[in-house]
């Protein structure tokens, strides 16, 4: 017995940045889980690791349905009033120029709009309502892209942003300051 | 053992009813059914779309990562 648990014990000192995620750490909290981990483990016991994928499977695919509906909730119903204008007049636009041909007003306009399937991916850019605002994030150097990605979608702070780019915390608050600040200012313009 | 996709979707668009409903005053009173179902479909959409990751596969690309951030 207490060689086993010496077993159990040893796995997770030895994945500890494993066991530290956050998704795991709730993912773990349901104690019937745990028993799996460490059955599957401690006695290699396939039938466990094959009920604890199938838990993870489902417990995950809820996490990350969860958190995109979170971003639909939050940032998606912003820009959908402004989508929805945007759509009547392109309605509006679609009368013909004249009764000889049969090219619409909207066909002289070069630029193509972002399609609404678009916006289910995770970026910045298709949040955006118009196309200044686009081209100002596209101005942006990856760096500035990456801060305001980590920043929105994974709700990270400056410190845990300044970790991952491997730069100090200033200078994240500082790239992403900037960004905001352009990015507002654009919205004002338009 | 697949994943019930259908059951998974019923539950997470159930238990963020009050939250899709929050975002929703976001918008103009006669466009919140519309967007409402705008939102459920793409959730469907996604959930769809989405490939289920088990334990020990996120436990790998976990790994991945760290090395990749170790090495990068």
């Amino acid at each position: 017995m207490w060689e086993s648990e010496r077993t159990f014990t040893s796995y997770l000192e030895n994945n500890k940045q494993f066991f530290r995620n956050p998704i795991i750490k709730s993912f773990l909290e349901q104690d019937q889980n745990k028993a799996l981990v460490k059955k599957a483990i401690e006695e290699q016991d396939a039938a466990s690791s094959k009920i604890l994928d199938y838990n993870f499977e489902e417990f995950y695919m809820k996490v990350r349905l969860i958190d995109y509906t979170d971003k639909l909730s939050r940032h998606y119903v912003k820009t959908y009033d402004q989508q929805k204008r945007k759509k009547h007049h392109e309605l509006t636009l679609d009368k013909p120029f004249t009764d000889e041909n049969n090219l619409s007003v909207k066909d002289s306009i070069p630029s193509p709009h972002l399609s609404m399937e678009d916006l289910t991916s995770y970026n910045i850019e298709d949040f955006l309502p118009s196309e200044h605002l686009k081209n100002i994030y596209q101005s942006f150097s990856n760096k500035k892209k990456r801060i305001l990605h980590l920043f929105v979608f994974h709700d990270l702070t400056n410190i845990e942003i300044a970790s991952r780019l491997n730069c100090s915390p200033q200078n994240v608050s500082k790239l992403k300051k900037k960004s905001l600040t352009e990015l507002r200012e654009g919205w004002e313009f338009d | 053992m697949n994943v019930d996709k259908s059951k998974i979707t019923m539950e997470v668009l159930e238990s963020m009813r009050g939250r899709i409903e929050h975002g929703l005053r976001q918008t103009e009173y006669q466009n919140r059914d519309d967007l409402r179902q705008d939102i459920f479909l793409r959730v469907i959409n996604v959930a769809d779309k989405m490939e289920p990751i088990s334990f020990w596969d996120f436990k790998e690309k976990q790994e991945k990562n760290e090395k990749h951030q170790k090495s990068g």
